[in-house]
């Protein structure tokens, strides 16, 4: 069945959210991390932006749904929501 | 601080990002995404321009400016009659989120497996195998070449909804990962362009203009050769040519006119055929308007052969020393 009009508005946001490089770079780097979460500063040091910059990309994700974000002790850690995880996949493929 | 170093994913490659994001910002209105769910959902539909206008109850103009968007970024190519079908791409980047969301156990069931049931699956990924073993025999080895074009089978098969185009969709998708891949560890792969050239029997002119061009460009080239008709045996007359002009013309046989040959190339000639040659986007199309030899004297055929040598040497002069292949 074809997307509807609600549907593919919400879809729509979605992508809104993953329309971005440096998103789609994030998005690659922690679905490619053997342990399945990554923090902000391997993200930051591996694309040698500031933490301030990719803290931003990732609260776009999060705000989404695609990313779950997980503070222990002193650092924050992302990893892909369950759910949204082949999606993510594929749009990365 | 811990010693073991935390494994994280290789970001992908600024270009990809850049592209990607590219085409999925092209999906971010949800009237286009509507139109690239609905094409995708109907695959037997005609989707032209006013169909699918009228399924969407939208204006014309706003399909037919969604429909240009989402072919300039490679998510939709038309054919020759103006419709419109989803690439390889958008099948295996966008496909199952086109699907509406939550469909029953038996629909996503039967998405899965209808293209799996044809008997003729594993024939159809020998011939891809073999045609994109030879067009990236220098790169890589016909295991690397297999398992791509295997994998890229599967996941067409489990998103596309339809199994008539999964063939000619795996090819370009393979092609494009191989490509990429080849790019991406530096292997020399441009700079060895793919011409095909075609005419109605695959026995005259397009062999000799293979013949010559293999000649001339040896392995800086790719030639093949296909028919619209193909004829049983190559025109003798035609080998005689050749022959006299020192090109050989071996173990040449008349080949059908498949999308698969003409999608693996860059370029491509056709000959008094071109209504039977399916257009593919990135592909250079020439016709070059040529006599046929069939019933035609030693004589005629020299003039014919004379013509195409010439016209040869300048699409070798336009191919250039560093050129490259248009296969994106």
């Amino acid at each position: 069945m074809p997307l509807d009009r609600t549907s593919a508005e919400l879809l729509a946001r979605t992508l809104r959210a993953v329309a971005d490089p440096t998103r789609l770079q994030l998005l690659s780097m922690i679905a490619g991390a053997q342990s399945g979460e990554v923090t902000v500063g391997d993200l930051a040091k591996t694309l040698g932006m500031t933490q301030p910059t990719i803290t931003h990309h990732l609260r776009i994700l999060v705000d989404d749904g695609l990313l779950v974000r997980e503070q222990r002790g002193r650092q924050v850690w992302h990893s892909i929501a369950t759910s949204r995880k082949s999606a993510i996949l594929d749009l990365l493929r | 601080m811990s010693k073991v170093p935390r494994t994280i994913g290789r970001p992908l490659d600024p270009e990809a990002a850049r592209a990607r994001a590219h085409q999925i910002s092209a999906l971010t209105d949800p009237v286009t995404l509507r139109l690239l769910s609905l094409i995708a959902a109907t695959p037997e539909s005609p989707h032209s321009q006013n169909w699918l206008a009228s399924a969407l109850v939208l204006p014309a103009a706003t399909v037919s400016g969604a429909l240009l968007d989402l072919a300039a970024v490679g998510l939709l190519a038309s054919d020759l009659r103006g419709q419109y079908q989803l690439t390889a791409d958008a099948w295996v980047c966008f496909g199952r989120l086109l699907a509406s969301p939550g469909p029953s156990e038996t629909e996503q069931k039967s998405a899965v497996t209808a293209p799996t049931q044809t008997d003729a699956v594993p024939g159809v990924i020998a011939r891809i195998v073999d045609d994109l073993s030879y067009r990236f025999s220098s790169t890589f080895s016909q295991e690397t070449v297999a398992r791509y074009v295997t994998e890229s089978y599967s996941l067409l098969a489990e998103r596309a909804q339809i199994v008539r185009f999964l063939p000619s969709l795996t090819a370009k998708f393979a092609t494009d990962r191989l490509s990429a891949l080849a790019t991406v560890e530096g292997l020399v792969l441009r700079g060895t362009p793919e011409v095909l050239f075609v005419c109605v029997q695959n026995a005259g002119r397009s062999q000799m203009a293979a013949a010559i061009l293999r000649q001339l460009a040896g392995d800086t080239v790719h030639v093949r050769t296909a028919g619209s008709a193909p004829a049983a045996a190559v025109n003798s007359i035609v080998v005689e040519a050749l022959d006299e002009i020192g090109i050989p013309l071996a173990t040449e046989f008349p080949k059908p006119l498949t999308e698969e040959v003409v999608q693996a190339a860059d370029y491509v000639i056709t000959m008094g055929c071109g209504d039977a040659c399916p257009i593919y986007p990135g592909r250079r199309y020439m016709d070059w308007d040529l006599e046929d030899p069939v019933g035609k004297s030693l004589e005629e055929v020299r003039l014919i052969r004379d013509e195409i040598s010439a016209r040869v040497h300048a699409l070798l002069a336009e191919m250039g020393p560093g050129v490259q292949p248009a296969i994106r």
